[in-house]
C-alpha cells in the first residue's frame, strides 16, 4: 500500500512537471500562431502600401496626360500635338571605350560629329550629357542593340504640327522645352500647359489651303515679295483662314528668315488704298453728309499744302457719290471728307476698330499708324487710304462691321454656343447702300475678276504705292481686295494683299488685276465648304433698285471743288 | 463535447488562413497582370497619338491635292452643279393611286374630339 502511494506521489510530481512543460511550450506555440496571425491580417488586409500601389496603376487606364494640349481646327483637325520621343544620352563614368562607342553611335546617327562626341563621352566629370534630342524610333533600335554600356534613352515630350506650315503664323511655334514662342502656342501658353482638352480654333484648314495655294500662285505669277490674306466670319468675327506668305515650317522656325516668320495678315500694317473708300462712303452716307445724288466735280487734281491728289481711273467728269466708289476716284473722295468735321472720321474708325490694336489672339498684332492730326489735308487723304496705316485683318474686321452693321471683334478660337457680341457701327439702311455699292464695283468696274459665278460677291479695290522713306515709290504697289459673299445676306469677308507684284505685259499690277481673281477663285472654291450655296437669280433685295435707278438725273446736286 | 467543437474551430481557422494566403496570392498575380495590361494600354495609348498624328498630317489638304491631280483628278464643285430643290421633277403619281383607301381612325368609333379641352394648346 505504501509502495503504491510512493509511486502515486512520484508519478503525480512528474505528471505535475509534464503538465507544465507542456503549457509552455503550447504557450510558445500559440504566441508564435499569433505572430503568424497578426501578420497575416496586417499582410492582406491591412498593407498600405500595395493599396496605394494598386490605385496608382489602375489610374493609367484613364488615359495619359500629355504636357502640353491639342490644338484642333473648327472640324476638329489636328493642328498641333505632343508626341512622346526618345532621346540618347549618356552617362561618361560609365563609357569604358569612348572612341569605338563614338564611331559606332555615328554610323547610326550620321548627324552628329564624332570628334565632338568623344569629348562628351570622355567627360568623367559628368554624369549626364544629351547625345541627340528626338531621334527616330528606327535610330532607337538600332543604338539599343550596339548595348554600349552607359548609353541610354530619356523620353520627352515634342510638339508636332501634322499640317506643317499651313497654318503656321495662326497656330505658330514652340521651342524644346515645349514653350509657346508664336501665334497661339504663345497667346494661350498657359491655357495649353493646364491641358483641359483640345484647344479648338475657328479656322479651318482647307479654306486655309486654298487661299493659300491661290495666293501662292498668284505671287509666283507677278514675282512679288510676298502676300496675306485672310477670311473672316461676318457674324462672329471668327477667323476662318489667315495666310501671311512666305512662310516656313514650325519644326525648322530657328532657321527661318524675319521675312518668312513676319505675320504680315496681323502684324504688318500697311496703307490700303481705295479699300478705305468703303468706310469714308458709309461715314459720309450714315452721318447724312451727304446723299446719293450729291456730286462732285473731279475733273480736276486737287492741289493742298504740298500734295496733289489725281485720280487713277479719271473720268474728267462731274460724279455722284456712287460713282466716286465704283469708278475709285480719289478726288471725288477727298471731296468728300472735305466736308467731315474734324471728329467725324476719327471717331467713326475707333468704332471700326482701325484705331487700336485687333483683338485677335494673337501676339505678334500691329498698332495702326492714324495720321499725327485730323487736319483737313489728312482727312482728305485717308478718305482714299493713304496717310493712315492699318492690318488687313483691321480691314478685314471694319469691313464686316460695314456690311454687317455691327462691329465685331476679330478672334481666332471658335465661339461655339458663346454668345458674341457686336457694336452698332451703322445702320441697316447704310449698311444695304455699302452693299449694292460693293456689288456695283464686282459687275461693272475694277473688281470684275473677283465675280465668283453665282456666289454675288462684292467687294473693293486697293492699289497703293509703298511708302518709302517718307515718300511714295509709286512702282511699287501693294495691290489688294476685299470681298464680300453673298452680298445680300453677308456671311464671310475675303481679304487678300499683295506686296509689290510685278509689271506683267506692262501693265500696272493693280489690286483688281492682282487680288481680285484670287478672291474671285478663291470664293468660288469654298463657298460650298462654308455652306453658302449659289443663287441662281437675283434675291429680292438688290433686284429692281440698283443704284442707277435710285438717281435721277435732273435731281443731282453739284457740288464744285474749290481747293 | 468541448473538445471536439475547438477542434472544428482551429480546423476552420487553418482553413481560413489557408484560403486567405491563397487569395492573397492571387490577388498578387492579378495585380502583375493589371499592372502588365496598364503598361501595354499606355504603349498603345502613345502609339495611336503617334498614328493620329500620322494619319491627320498624311491627311492634310496640300497632299490630298497632290494625290488627287495626279491619280484621280477630281475638279472642285461649281456652282452649277447644285440644283434648287423645286427644280427637281416631281414623281408622276398614276391616278390609280391616288384613290386612298378610308383611313379606319378617322371613320370608326366615336369621336374623341370632345376629349381636348377648347384651350390652343401652347407648344
Amino acid at each position: 500500500m505504501t509502495s503504491r502511494i510512493s509511486f502515486e506521489s512520484t508519478n503525480k510530481k512528474a505528471l505535475e512537471k509534464a503538465k507544465t512543460r507542456l503549457l509552455f511550450g503550447g504557450t510558445l506555440v500559440a504566441l508564435a500562431f499569433l505572430v503568424i496571425a497578426v501578420r497575416l491580417v496586417d499582410v492582406t488586409i491591412l498593407n498600405e502600401e500595395n493599396l496605394k500601389n494598386t490605385i496608382k496603376t489602375r489610374n493609367v487606364t484613364a488615359g495619359i496626360q500629355m504636357s502640353r494640349a491639342d490644338i484642333i481646327d473648327r472640324n476638329g483637325i489636328l493642328l498641333a500635338t505632343n508626341l512622346r520621343t526618345p532621346g540618347l544620352y549618356a552617362d561618361p563614368k560609365e563609357i569604358i571605350d569612348p572612341e569605338r562607342a563614338a564611331r559606332s553611335i555615328v554610323k547610326i546617327l550620321p548627324g552628329l560629329s564624332e570628334t565632338k562626341l568623344i569629348k562628351q563621352l570622355s567627360a568623367k566629370n559628368k554624369d549626364f550629357v544629351w547625345l541627340k534630342r528626338e531621334i527616330t524610333p528606327r535610330q532607337e533600335y538600332e543604338v539599343n542593340k550596339l548595348g554600349i554600356m552607359g548609353i541610354d534613352f530619356r523620353y520627352e515630350e515634342k510638339r508636332y504640327w501634322p499640317m506643317r506650315d499651313l497654318t503656321v503664323h495662326a497656330v505658330g511655334y514652340t521651342n524644346v522645352d515645349n514653350k509657346g514662342l508664336a501665334g497661339i502656342e504663345l497667346f494661350c501658353d498657359d491655357i495649353l500647359k493646364e491641358n483641359r482638352g483640345p484647344l479648338q480654333l475657328s479656322l479651318d484648314v482647307r479654306v486655309q489651303q486654298v487661299l493659300r495655294r491661290e495666293m501662292k500662285e498668284q505671287i509666283i505669277k507677278y514675282n512679288a515679295l510676298g502676300g496675306s490674306g485672310i477670311v473672316l466670319d461676318v457674324e462672329t468675327g471668327e477667323t476662318i483662314s489667315l495666310v501671311s506668305l512666305p512662310d516656313f515650317m514650325p519644326h525648322e522656325a530657328g532657321t527661318a528668315s524675319d521675312n518668312e516668320k513676319f505675320n504680315k495678315a496681323t502684324h504688318g500694317i500697311y496703307e490700303l488704298g481705295s479699300i478705305f473708300k468703303i468706310f469714308n462712303t458709309a461715314i459720309a452716307l450714315e452721318s447724312g453728309k451727304v446723299s446719293l445724288d450729291t456730286s462732285y466735280d473731279a475733273r480736276k487734281p486737287i492741289y493742298i499744302s504740298r500734295y496733289i491728289i489725281r485720280d487713277y481711273h479719271a473720268q474728267n467728269k462731274i460724279l455722284t457719290v456712287p460713282e466716286i466708289f465704283v469708278h475709285s476716284s480719289n478726288i471725288g473722295s477727298a471731296l468728300i471728307a472735305a466736308e467731315f468735321d474734324r471728329s467725324l472720321q476719327k471717331r467713326f474708325f475707333t468704332d471700326l476698330g482701325l484705331l487700336r490694336p485687333s483683338s485677335i489672339e494673337l501676339a505678334a498684332k500691329g498698332t495702326p499708324r492714324p495720321p499725327d492730326n485730323w487736319k483737313k489735308i489728312y482727312r482728305m487723304t485717308v478718305s482714299y487710304g493713304h496717310g493712315i496705316s492699318v492690318s488687313p485683318l483691321h480691314a478685314a474686321t471694319a469691313v464686316a462691321a460695314i456690311v454687317n452693321g455691327n462691329h465685331y471683334q476679330a478672334t481666332l478660337l471658335k465661339k461655339d454656343n458663346k454668345l458674341v457680341h457686336g457694336t452698332k457701327v451703322i445702320s441697316k439702311k447704310t449698311s444695304l447702300i455699302m452693299r449694292k455699292l460693293l456689288r456695283e464695283v464686282v459687275l461693272k468696274t475694277s473688281g470684275r475678276s473677283a465675280d465668283a459665278t453665282d456666289y454675288l460677291v462684292g467687294g473693293k479695290t486697293g492699289t497703293a504705292d509703298k511708302s518709302q522713306g517718307g515718300g511714295y515709290d509709286r512702282s511699287k504697289l501693294i495691290s489688294s481686295f476685299v470681298g464680300v459673299f453673298p452680298i445680300n445676306s453677308p456671311k464671310y469677308v475675303v481679304i487678300v494683299n499683295i506686296d509689290d507684284p510685278k509689271q506683267i505685259n506692262k501693265l500696272r499690277p493693280t489690286g483688281g488685276r492682282v487680288a481680285a481673281p484670287v478672291v474671285g477663285r478663291v470664293i468660288s472654291e469654298i463657298a460650298p465648304l462654308l455652306e453658302v450655296f449659289p443663287i441662281k437669280a437675283h434675291p429680292p433685295d438688290t433686284e429692281g433698285v440698283w443704284l442707277r435707278n435710285q438717281i435721277k438725273p435732273s435731281s443731282r446736286k453739284q457740288r464744285i471743288a474749290v481747293n | 463535447m468541448k473538445t471536439p467543437v475547438i477542434l472544428i474551430l482551429i480546423m476552420l481557422c487553418i482553413v481560413a488562413g489557408g484560403i486567405l494566403f491563397r487569395i492573397t496570392f492571387e490577388v498578387d498575380k492579378l495585380e502583375k497582370r493589371l499592372a502588365t495590361l496598364n503598361h501595354d494600354i499606355k504603349e498603345n495609348q502613345e502609339k495611336v497619338f503617334a498614328l493620329r498624328a500620322d494619319w491627320h498630317e498624311s491627311n492634310r489638304p496640300e497632299r490630298l491635292e497632290i494625290l488627287n491631280s495626279k491619280y484621280l483628278k477630281l475638279q472642285p464643285l461649281k456652282s452649277s452643279q447644285f440644283l434648287d430643290a423645286s427644280s427637281i421633277p416631281q414623281r408622276v403619281v398614276p391616278a390609280s393611286m391616288l384613290t386612298r383607301e378610308k383611313d379606319p381612325i378617322l371613320e370608326k368609333g366615336p369621336s374623341t374630339n370632345k376629349y381636348f379641352s377648347k384651350a390652343p394648346l401652347n407648344d
